[in-house]
């Protein structure tokens, strides 16, 4: 890892060491905020107000255990979580996982371009225009750049998100009936509850991030001894996520739900916010929509390209130059690339495939979280650090829990 | 030859035929030369239990080892593993090659990055069946899914089994305690780029093998940002014993990463002299020419005569390594002049041939820098408050601060050390300690 803590109090020094060792639970929570999860947060917000609030703290709790055990496995076993899974299951496993996670990953990341695209588009720019700049934006920050360089700009992208912060106090919601909403579970026993409840729960812990945070912590190098402050870094990643959703709710909530409207998707929300909150409001909507994508639409080929190429077992590194590691850069190269592409071809059906995407995130998700429990009690893979009996129980309650979530949208999406 | 993976989850069958379970793993014994399979794993394979061995057989009792099935003599024991047996005894040697070599990470030898063993390769050798290689690559990824036609066409590159060096946990924790030569041997380069991707825990590990001494060489061509993990993490006794061990000004890089509190606990197991030093350096602010010179400078009296000087340094020539030349001083220490590795080899004390500039400890690097692309010198020599000559700066100094300034992050030098090996750098250590 890389640090430079010199300090004469001990207090400072504790605080430049959770500053140094910040970045993967950070980025992968904030990152699950990405269109689709705003979308998810705004729909909720302008359908059932802010009564549906407390359904984001059970998914930061669950968001919080799987991405302190992936950090921790990363950490532990200095591999990724596909390399472990090939490792520990067998390579018939790692490449089955390997290409669902592949098409996945490539079709969550069109859905972050079309985001973009959608974003600029309510500013009055063109989806050609956009789409490509993004594109060679995120590609030559990290082909060209150092790993230190890639974590400080996508750590500044980051404030972006203080845009939802502002466009929901903006809003001037119901602050008593929002507190309310986050303590009291009470929801409506409807389809429309149940599909939203769970789409945030699934929105919100994601294949590719549980993947990004344990790979990304291999290449931070963070050690053994940076495990007690790592969790500063997963809690407060997560807490974040959930922040700025629970601000994109109440701003749906206290304009669009008060007013009876209703929405497709977190461009609308955008444009709908408008003539409700002021365009302030409603462009620092879009902005953060923008922002929110962009960052995603970086991470997400990042969290591709270092799973392929620890199944492989090829170098996987933003250190690492395009000759060392070309498995690595050739695949973030390719996301990208194919991502934006199928955004900007006309009269492809996205809507179909950012769906199928979803589906394919949820039918991912489930054995994903059941081999990183497995991997987390293995003693030869995790040592002294394999989880406890009580720890294995609160992976199987959470497990269980996102299982039921995931039967359960399916069955009522189908109906 | 034979394929590990085509023999796995093959039927064990004891001698009246009966199915005894699935063959899980191969056991070899890490100290033993000829690597010879000394049991047979048995179990049944599901995806929990990959690595579980319900029983062991003995090499001795299989009477057949085949790819279609395992036959067991007459005679054989079926040894069962009771439950609630610890997985790992850190005390045994043994490798469990399904559990800790196969899908593990090692190391290649042609270029230093870290693979995925893909196939183990096994032969009969009389009644023994012996591990003879590893493949990894694209090939026999392909194969073990099923696509022989692929793999065949794909890269496969094979290591002698006595070349390997692992380094997923189980297996560097069994080489290193049987066969630590095999990573001893290694120069301090590779070893280097070795510690630079695997795990810090296992990092550290390793250079817990190797010992203060060839530790600090390894630290020496490593970047100081990953010098500060590996050390913050290595038990202080041993971590001082490393510092103590290292070039002052690589030691300095690696202490001014630690948090003030473990840069005192590490100097208070140094001898009292070696400790002094380090912290008068340490005084100097990183960003000033005190921050960046080395005091390990030779230096000769201003009356001392030239041949002397040749030949006190031919006596000793790792007085020169650090800096590249000798400083003269008055007897306050004050420089009063330079000679250059030119002016040594040519005996001869004119100034055109070893300029140089005089700069005070506070100066920045900046103007370090600027002093040296401008009056094109090779060395500077460094003063404090009071003019006394108390370290040096050479142009590798100058050259390593821009290369970090123009990389940051990237691992110090690496392509570097790729292309070149570090020969200059490891002929210096080896001088250094004969």
């Amino acid at each position: 890892m890389t640090r430079s803590i010199t300090s004469n109090s001990p207090r400072r020094a504790r605080v430049m060491v959770i500053l140094a060792i910040i970045g993967p639970g950070l980025l992968a929570g904030l990152s699950d905020d990405d269109p689709a999860g705003i979308t998810t947060y705004s729909v909720l917000g302008a359908k059932f107000g802010y009564q549906m609030l407390w359904v984001l703290l059970i998914s930061t709790v669950a968001l919080i255990i799987f991405h302190d055990l992936g950090l921790r496995m990363g950490v532990v076993t200095g591999q990724g979580l596909a390399g472990l899974i090939r490792q520990r299951f067998g390579v018939r496993f790692a490449a089955v996982g390997i290409s669902a996670l592949f098409v996945a990953n490539l079709g969550t990341t069109c859905a972050e371009f079309a985001g973009i695209a959608a974003g600029f588009e309510l500013l009055g720019v063109s989806r050609y225009v956009s789409v490509p700049l993004a594109a060679a934006a995120v590609s030559a920050l990290v082909i060209k750049g150092s790993f230190r360089r890639v974590q400080h700009v996508l750590l500044a992208l980051s404030v972006v998100f203080v845009s939802y912060i502002i466009a929901g106090v903006l809003a001037h919601p119901d602050w008593g009936a929002a507190a309310r909403g986050v303590v009291l579970p009470t929801m409506p026993l409807t389809r429309d509850a149940i599909v939203l409840a769970t789409a945030t729960l699934g929105t919100t812990l994601a294949p590719w991030g549980l993947s990004f945070v344990q790979s990304y912590a291999v290449d931070k190098r963070l050690t053994i001894s940076d495990l007690r402050y790592s969790r500063y870094d997963v809690v407060t990643g997560s807490a974040l996520t959930a922040l700025i959703g629970f601000f994109v709710v109440v701003a749906c909530a206290a304009t669009l739900h008060a007013s009876g409207l209703s929405i497709n998707d977190a461009a609308d929300a955008a444009a709908a916010l408008r003539p409700l909150a002021g365009s302030l409001a409603s462009d620092l909507f879009a902005v953060g929509l923008i922002g929110s994508a962009l960052l995603a639409a970086s991470i997400l080929p990042l969290s591709t390209a270092y799973s392929v190429s620890e199944v492989v077992g090829r170098p996987a590194g933003v250190n690492d130059s395009r000759s060392e590691a070309p498995l690595f850069y050739g695949t973030f190269s390719a996301v990208i690339v194919l991502a934006a592409g199928f955004v900007l071809l006309p009269g492809l059906p996205l809507v179909a495939i950012l769906v199928l995407t979803q589906v394919l995130n949820a039918i991912l998700l489930l054995p994903l979280l059941a081999m990183m429990a497995g991997i987390a009690s293995d003693e030869v893979l995790m040592g002294d650090h394999r989880a406890t009996k009580p720890a294995m129980v609160v992976y199987g309650v959470t497990i269980l829990l996102i299982a039921v979530s995931v039967v359960a949208l399916g069955v009522f999406s189908i109906l | 030859m034979l394929a590990l993976t085509e023999h796995l989850g093959q039927k064990v069958l004891d001698a009246a035929g009966h199915k005894r379970g699935r063959v899980v793993e191969l056991l070899v014994d890490m100290s033993d030369p000829s690597a010879r399979i000394l049991r047979v794993g048995v179990g049944n394979r599901s995806i929990q239990g990959r690595h579980t061995v319900a029983t062991w057989i003995d090499w001795t009792d299989i009477a057949s080892f085949e790819s279609t099935s395992v036959q067991c003599r007459p005679e054989a024991r079926f040894v069962e593993v009771e439950k609630g047996t610890r997985v790992l005894d850190p005390a045994d040697n043994f490798l469990w090659l399904n559990r800790d070599v196969l899908d593990t990470q090692i190391i290649n030898p042609e270029g230093g990055h870290i693979v995925r063993v893909g196939e183990i390769a096994l032969v009969r050798v009389g009644e023994d069946l012996q591990v003879i290689a590893i493949e990894f690559g694209a090939g026999p990824v392909a194969r073990r899914l099923g696509l022989a036609w692929l793999g065949e066409r794909l890269e496969t590159t094979s290591i002698d089994w006595h070349d390997l060096h692992l380094v997923s946990g189980r297996g560097l924790t069994a080489q290193l305690a049987t066969n630590s030569d095999r990573y001893r041997s290694l120069s301090a380069a590779e070893l280097a780029k070795m510690v630079a991707q695997i795990s810090p825990g296992r990092g550290t590990q390793l250079l817990a093998a190797l010992g203060a001494h060839q530790a600090a060489e390894v630290l020496a061509v490593s970047h100081p940002d990953l010098n500060a993990g590996l050390v913050h993490d290595l038990p202080h006794h041993l971590a001082s014993e490393i510092i103590s061990e290292m070039h002052s000004d690589d030691a300095v890089a690696t202490l001014r990463r630690q948090h003030s509190g473990h840069i005192e606990a590490l100097l208070a197991n140094l001898a009292t002299d070696r400790a002094r030093e380090l912290r008068a350096l340490l005084a100097h602010p990183p960003t000033s020419a005190g921050g960046l010179m080395t005091i390990e400078i030779a230096v000769a009296n201003a009356e001392e005569p030239l041949a002397d000087i040749c030949e006190r340094l031919r006596m000793d020539p790792t007085k020169l390594h650090r800096f590249g030349g000798v400083v003269r001083v008055s007897d306050d220490r004050t420089p009063v002049g330079f000679l250059s590795l030119t002016a040594l080899v040519a005996q001869s004390e004119d100034p055109l041939l070893s300029p140089y500039e005089i700069v005070r400890a506070d100066t920045a690097v900046e103007d370090v820098i600027s002093l040296f692309a401008t009056h094109d010198i090779f060395a500077a020599v460094v003063v404090d408050e009071t003019g006394r000559c108390i370290g040096g700066i050479n142009i590798d100094d100058v050259l390593e601060e821009l290369v970090a300034e123009q990389r940051p992050g990237r691992r110090k030098f690496k392509d570097l050390v790729d292309r070149h090996s570090l020969g200059g750098r490891r002929a210096r250590a080896s001088a250094r300690h004969p």
